[in-house]
C-alpha cells in the first residue's frame, strides 16, 4: 500500500516538474492563518497609490506556439493526428468520424453514438464499462451532427489497453438486441423529459422553424418517436457499415505516449481493417421561408421567464467569413461584456444572461441571439435585441471594440491546448472540419487582419433584419399581447397537445 | 528500471501498473521515485504565507502552459447570512463584479476578456464564496489588480442603482435554474427538512425572492466590512508565475488594504442527526417521478467522508454498479440513478437520486434501493468493485489537476477545510487505505435504513415545474 501511495505521490510531483529545479520547501515555515484580533479597525479611508488609478499595462504576451501536429496515414487510408505531451502521465484520445448524424435519418446518428460503448465484438456492454472502469478511465461515446466517435483518458501505463477496448467499440460494435432495445427505451423516455426543459424546446423550435421537414437538421438529434421506433440493430449495424470505415476515420491522440508506441497501437487495433464508404452528402441550405409567421410562441403555461432567440439560417463551418464572423459575434453576443449581454443583463436586469452564437456545422447552422427573460420583460427584450442586431449592421463598431474582441480571441487560444483532452479535442476539430494543420497557427494573423469595415460587411451579408424570427417559449397568455405590439405580422402559438 | 512486483489483494492494477510505468517517464524528481519514498512525498508544491494585514497568500509554479491562475476565497458563505437575508452572500458576490474604486462599473469582465482570460467567474456556496480568473501569465498584474481593488475599495463605487439591478439579475438566476427548472426547488424540501431552522444549512445559498427583495444596499456595506477583510482571504496565484515577482506584485496590490476585526464564521451546530425517517411527499410538472433519499453524513473530509465517496462510487457508478445494474440495467424501471456524497463544511448530505420510468411505481423503486443498501450494510463490496472505486476517483483527481485554474482552487479547498493547502496527498491516501470493510461499516453507521429523508416527487399537470411540497410526514 505505502508503494502505491509512493507512485501517486510521484504523480502530483510531476505537475510541478517543470520548474527549473526540485521545489524547494517552502521559504518561510506556513503560518497559521491569522484567528486572534489584535489590528485596528479598518479606517474607512484608504488613500491609494497612483499605480492603481489604471489597469497595469500587461507585459509582452509570452510566446505561443501551437504544438505541431504529426500526422500519419495508415495504408487503408486511416488518419492518425498526434501531439506528445510529457509533462504528465496521462494520454487522451478521440476515435472520430468526420461525419455525423446528419447522414442518416432522424435519430440515427445520435442512437449509434450510444450504441458505439455498448458491446463489441469480443466484450459485452456490462464488460466495456468494468474493463474501462479498473482502468480509472474516463470514456464516452457520441453521434453529433458532425461527426460520431469515441472519447478515452487513461494515465499513461492504461494507454494500450484502453484504446484497444476503445478502437474495437468503434470498428465492431455488436449491436446485441438486448441492448438496442434498452437503449431504444431510454431514448424514447428522453425523448419525453425534453419536454421539461425550456431550453431543449427552444432548441428544437428553432432547428424546425429554419429547416423544412426532410431537412436533416430540421429533427432533434434525438430523433422523434416515430423514428425511434423504427430503428433497430438492422438499421444501425447499416449506418454503421455506410459511415465508418477507415478512410473516415480519425485517431487524435495527445498526452504522455511516444509516436511509435501509439502507431503501434493503432495499426495493431486498425491496420487489417479495410472498407471506403461513399462521398458524404452535402447538406443544402434549406429554401427561404417567405411568407411564414415571423414569431412563434411554444406555449409554456406559468412559465415565469421566456426563453427566447432571434434567429435565421447562418454559415457552416467552412465560411470564408470565418474570422471576421468570429470578431463581430464577439462583440455582438460571444463574450460577458458583449452588447447584448450589457445592455440586457446590466443595463435592463433583464436576465442574467443574454449571448449569440453562430452554429457552424458542415452545413449553415442556426444563428441565434437571446437568453431566459423574465416574463413581464419578454416584448422589451426582443426589441432591445432586435435593435443591438440592426445597430451592429448599421454603424461600424469602435476601435476600442473591435480591438477587445480581437485580443480576447487571439489571447484566450493558449488555454485551448492546456490540457490533454484540450489538444485531443482541439486537433480532433481540424479533422471533423477538414480543416490544415497550421490552422492554430495561422489563427492569430487572421484575426488580426479583420477590420472594422469587415465587421460590418459580415453583420449585413448574414444578419438581415428581414430574415430575423422570433422563437420563444413562454407563457403565451401572458406574453403575445405584448409581442403583437412589434408589428411583425401573425404570431404562431403552438399549444401542447390535449392532455391525454 | 526494473518492473517491480504487482502488488496483491486490492490495490488497484492501475496504480501498480502506474507505478512501473513512471520509471519510464521522464524526469520525475528522483528522490520521489524511489521505491521507499513513502507518505513523505512532497505533493504539489507551493509556497504559504500571510501578509500584514492578514491576507493568507499562496503561490504555486507550474510554467506547462503560459497561463496563470488568480483565485480568491472569502471565508464566508451563505451559512453566515443574518437572519432574514437568505441568499445575500450570493447577492453580494454579484455586487462584486460590477465595479470598485478604480475599476468603473461594467468594466471588470471587460478587463478580463480583452486580455485574453480564459476562464473567470465567481460562485457561492454554504461555507465560502471564491472568486477566480485564468489567464495569460503576463497578466497576472491585471488581476491583482482587479482583485484588490474590490477587495479594498469595492464601497468608493457600489450604490444602490447597481445593487438593486443585480438584485433583479440574481432573481432571473433563481428563476433559470430553480423555479423553472424541473424538480428545482426539490433540494430546498429536504434542506427545510433535514436541517432545523436555526441551523446555517436550512436554506439554499441562492436565497428566496422574499428575502432578495428584503435586502438593501446598506446591507451591502456592512456584508463588506464584516466579511471582505484581508484577514478572512486566502489568495492563490498559480501556474507560469516567477515567485519572487509574483510576492513583489501581491505586496504592492494587497498589503494596504486595512485589517478589519477577524470574523466570527458559524462553525455549528455540529452535524444533524436524524432519529426517524421523515416523507416529502411532492408534486411537480414534470414527466417523470423522482425518488430522492437523503441521510446527514460527516463533514467534508471528516472520517467516514471519503469512504461515502467510494461507496457512491460502488453504488451508481460504471453499468455494474449496484443500484444502476439492478434499476436502469437489469429491471429498466428507472431512467437513470446517481449516488453521491454531497460535502459541506458543518455536515453533509449522501443522497440516492433515481428518476422512474413512466408506468413504474416509485415504491418498488424504493424497495430496490433498500435492498441494495441493505446488501451493502451487511457485506462488503468485492475487491474489484473497491478497484474500480478507487482508479475512477484517484484518477480524476490526477485529471483535475491538469488545469491549472482546478489546481488553483484545490489549493484553496484544502486550505479552507483542514488549514492545509497541501492536503492533496492526505486527499489521496484517505482513499488509498479505504479497505472494503470500512465501506460496509460506513454504510451500517451512516446509511440507516430508518434514518433518512426519503422524498417522492410524482408528476401533476399544472403543478409547479419545480416541484409543491404537498406532505412531510411525520
Amino acid at each position: 500500500m505505502k508503494r502505491v501511495l509512493s507512485t501517486v505521490a510521484v504523480v502530483l510531483l510531476m505537475l510541478s516538474s517543470c520548474e527549473p529545479k526540485p521545489a524547494p520547501p517552502p521559504a518561510s515555515p506556513p503560518v497559521p492563518p491569522p484567528t486572534v484580533s489584535a489590528a485596528p479597525v479598518a479606517s474607512p479611508s484608504v488613500a491609494p497609490d497612483a499605480f492603481r488609478e489604471k489597469a497595469p499595462a500587461g507585459a509582452p504576451m509570452p510566446d505561443f506556439v501551437p504544438p505541431t501536429i504529426v500526422e500519419h496515414k495508415l495504408a487503408n487510408g486511416l488518419r492518425v493526428l498526434l501531439v506528445e505531451r510529457h509533462e504528465l502521465p496521462i494520454v487522451a484520445f478521440q476515435i472520430v468520424v468526420d461525419r455525423g448524424a446528419d447522414q442518416g435519418p432522424p435519430g440515427t446518428g445520435a442512437f449509434l453514438g450510444a450504441m458505439l460503448v455498448q458491446g463489441s465484438k469480443t466484450r459485452s456492454a456490462l464488460e466495456i464499462s468494468d474493463a474501462l472502469g479498473k482502468l480509472g478511465a474516463q470514456f464516452g461515446s457520441w453521434g453529433s451532427l458532425d461527426s460520431l466517435g469515441v472519447h478515452g483518458k487513461v494515465l499513461a501505463p492504461s494507454f494500450s489497453e484502453a484504446f484497444a477496448i476503445l478502437a474495437e467499440c468503434v470498428r465492431d460494435p455488436a449491436f446485441a438486441k438486448d441492448e438496442v432495445e434498452r437503449e431504444r427505451s431510454k431514448r424514447l423516455t428522453m425523448l419525453a423529459q425534453q419536454k421539461d426543459s425550456p431550453a431543449i424546446l427552444l432548441r428544437n423550435a428553432v432547428s424546425e422553424v429554419l429547416y423544412p421537414d426532410n431537412h436533416p437538421y430540421h429533427a432533434p438529434l434525438l430523433g422523434n418517436e416515430q423514428a425511434l421506433k423504427k430503428l433497430g440493430a438492422k438499421e444501425l449495424a447499416a449506418f454503421h457499415r455506410s459511415q465508418v470505415d477507415p478512410d473516415d476515420v480519425t485517431v487524435a491522440i495527445a498526452g504522455d505516449v511516444t509516436k511509435e508506441a501509439a502507431l503501434a497501437q493503432i495499426e495493431k487495433a486498425f491496420g487489417d481493417w479495410k472498407g471506403k464508404k461513399p462521398k458524404a452528402s452535402d447538406v443544402a441550405d434549406p429554401p427561404g421561408m417567405e411568407g411564414a409567421p415571423r414569431v412563434i410562441v411554444i406555449d409554456r403555461p406559468g412559465a415565469t421567464q421566456s426563453h427566447l432567440a432571434a434567429t435565421l439560417l447562418g454559415v457552416p463551418r467552412s465560411s470564408k467569413d470565418f474570422h471576421a464572423l468570429m470578431v463581430m459575434n464577439t462583440i455582438l453576443g460571444g463574450q460577458f461584456s458583449s452588447r447584448l449581454n450589457l445592455n440586457l443583463r446590466e443595463k435592463h436586469a433583464y436576465t442574467y444572461g443574454a449571448s449569440s452564437s453562430f452554429d457552424m456545422r458542415h452545413g449553415a447552422g442556426p444563428f441565434t441571439a437571446g437568453g431566459a427573460i423574465v416574463r413581464e420583460k419578454t416584448e422589451p427584450a426582443a426589441q432591445e435585441i432586435l435593435a443591438e442586431i440592426k445597430r451592429i449592421i448599421d454603424a461600424e463598431v469602435s476601435e476600442e471594440e473591435l480591438a477587445d474582441a480581437k485580443t480576447n480571441l487571439i489571447r484566450r487560444l493558449p488555454a485551448s491546448f492546456e490540457t490533454v483532452s484540450d489538444v485531443a479535442g482541439s486537433i480532433a476539430y481540424l479533422a471533423i472540419y477538414g480543416l490544415p494543420l497550421d490552422e492554430y497557427h495561422g489563427r492569430a494573423a487572421a484575426y488580426r487582419a479583420v477590420t472594422r469595415a469587415d465587421v460590418q460587411r459580415v453583420a449585413k451579408r448574414y444578419l438581415s433584419p428581414d430574415k430575423l424570427r422570433l422563437v420563444i417559449v413562454g407563457d403565451a397568455d401572458v406574453i403575445v399581447k405584448d409581442l403583437d405590439k412589434m408589428g411583425l405580422g401573425k404570431i404562431e402559438v403552438r399549444r401542447a397537445a390535449a392532455k391525454k | 528500471m526494473p518492473a517491480r512486483p504487482m502488488p496483491s489483494g486490492s490495490v488497484t492494477r492501475l496504480l501498480g501498473a502506474l507505478a512501473v510505468s513512471l520509471a519510464m517517464v521522464s524526469a520525475p524528481a528522483p528522490s520521489a521515485r524511489a521505491g521507499a519514498t513513502p507518505v513523505a512525498a512532497p505533493a504539489l508544491s507551493f509556497e504559504r504565507y500571510v501578509l500584514s494585514n492578514g491576507l493568507e497568500v499562496i503561490l504555486h509554479e507550474d510554467h506547462k502552459t503560459p497561463l496563470v491562475a488568480v483565485n480568491v476565497w472569502y471565508h464566508v458563505g451563505s451559512k453566515d447570512e443574518p437572519a432574514g437575508k437568505n441568499g445575500f452572500a450570493h447577492l453580494f458576490e454579484h455586487v462584486m463584479f460590477q465595479g470598485s474604486k478604480h475599476v468603473a462599473e461594467d468594466t471588470f469582465f471587460k478587463y478580463l476578456e480583452r486580455a485574453g482570460s480564459s476562464d473567470r467567474n465567481g460562485t457561492t456556496n454554504t461555507d465560502r464564496t471564491n472568486y477566480y480568473e485564468t489567464l495569460p501569465s503576463n497578466e497576472l498584474a491585471l488581476a491583482l489588480w482587479l482583485e484588490s481593488d474590490r477587495m479594498g475599495w469595492l464601497l468608493d463605487h457600489a450604490n444602490d442603482d447597481t445593487f438593486k439591478s443585480q438584485r433583479d439579475v440574481v432573481k432571473n438566476e433563481r428563476r433559470q435554474n430553480y423555479e423553472n427548472a424541473p424538480y428545482g426547488l426539490v433540494i430546498q424540501f429536504i434542506r427545510e427538512a433535514l436541517y432545523p431552522k436555526d441551523h446555517p444549512y436550512h436554506r439554499l445559498t441562492i436565497g428566496t425572492p422574499q428575502d432578495l427583495d428584503a435586502a438593501s444596499f446598506q446591507d451591502v456595506t456592512a456584508f463588506f466590512r464584516t466579511w471582505y477583510l484581508p484577514n478572512n482571504a486566502t489568495l492563490v496565484v498559480a501556474g507560469d508565475i516567477d515567485k519572487k515577482a509574483a510576492r513583489a506584485l501581491i505586496a504592492q496590490y494587497f498589503e494596504a488594504i486595512p485589517r478589519g476585526p477577524d470574523p466570527k464564521p458559524a462553525k455549528g451546530p455540529t452535524p444533524v442527526k436524524l432519529d426517524h425517517e421523515k416523507r416529502l411527499e411532492v408534486e411537480a410538472d414534470v414527466e417523470l417521478a423522482r425518488v430522492v433519499v437523503t441521510w446527514p453524513t460527516p463533514p467534508q473530509f471528516a472520517p467516514g467522508d471519503g469512504e461515502l465517496d467510494l461507496l457512491a462510487e460502488v453504488l451508481s457508478s460504471g453499468k455494474t454498479s449496484r443500484l444502476f445494474k439492478r434499476l436502469v440495467y437489469d429491471l429498466q424501471i428507472a431512467q437513470d440513478v446517481s449516488a453521491y456524497q454531497g460535502s459541506s463544511m458543518l455536515s453533509s448530505q449522501f443522497e440516492v437520486v433515481v428518476t422512474v420510468k413512466k408506468g413504474k411505481d416509485p415504491k418498488t423503486v424504493l424497495k430496490l434501493v433498500d435492498e441494495e443498501l441493505a446488501k451493502v450494510r451487511e457485506k462488503p463490496p468485492t475487491d474489484d468493485e473497491l478497484a474500480r472505486a478507487k482508479a475512477k476517483i484517484l484518477s480524476n483527481l490526477i485529471f483535475d489537476a491538469e488545469r491549472i485554474t482546478s489546481r488553483a482552487n484545490a489549493f484553496n479547498a484544502y486550505a479552507h477545510a483542514t488549514g492545509d493547502p497541501g492536503w492533496f496527498d492526505k486527499d489521496v491516501a484517505r482513499y488509498e487505505r479505504a479497505t472494503a470493510a470500512d465501506l460496509s461499516k460506513t454504510a451500517a453507521t451512516w446509511l440507516a435504513p430508518d434514518k433518512r429523508i426519503v422524498t417522492i416527487v410524482l408528476p401533476k399537470k399544472g403543478a409547479p415545474r419545480a416541484g409543491r411540497l404537498l406532505e412531510v410526514k411525520p
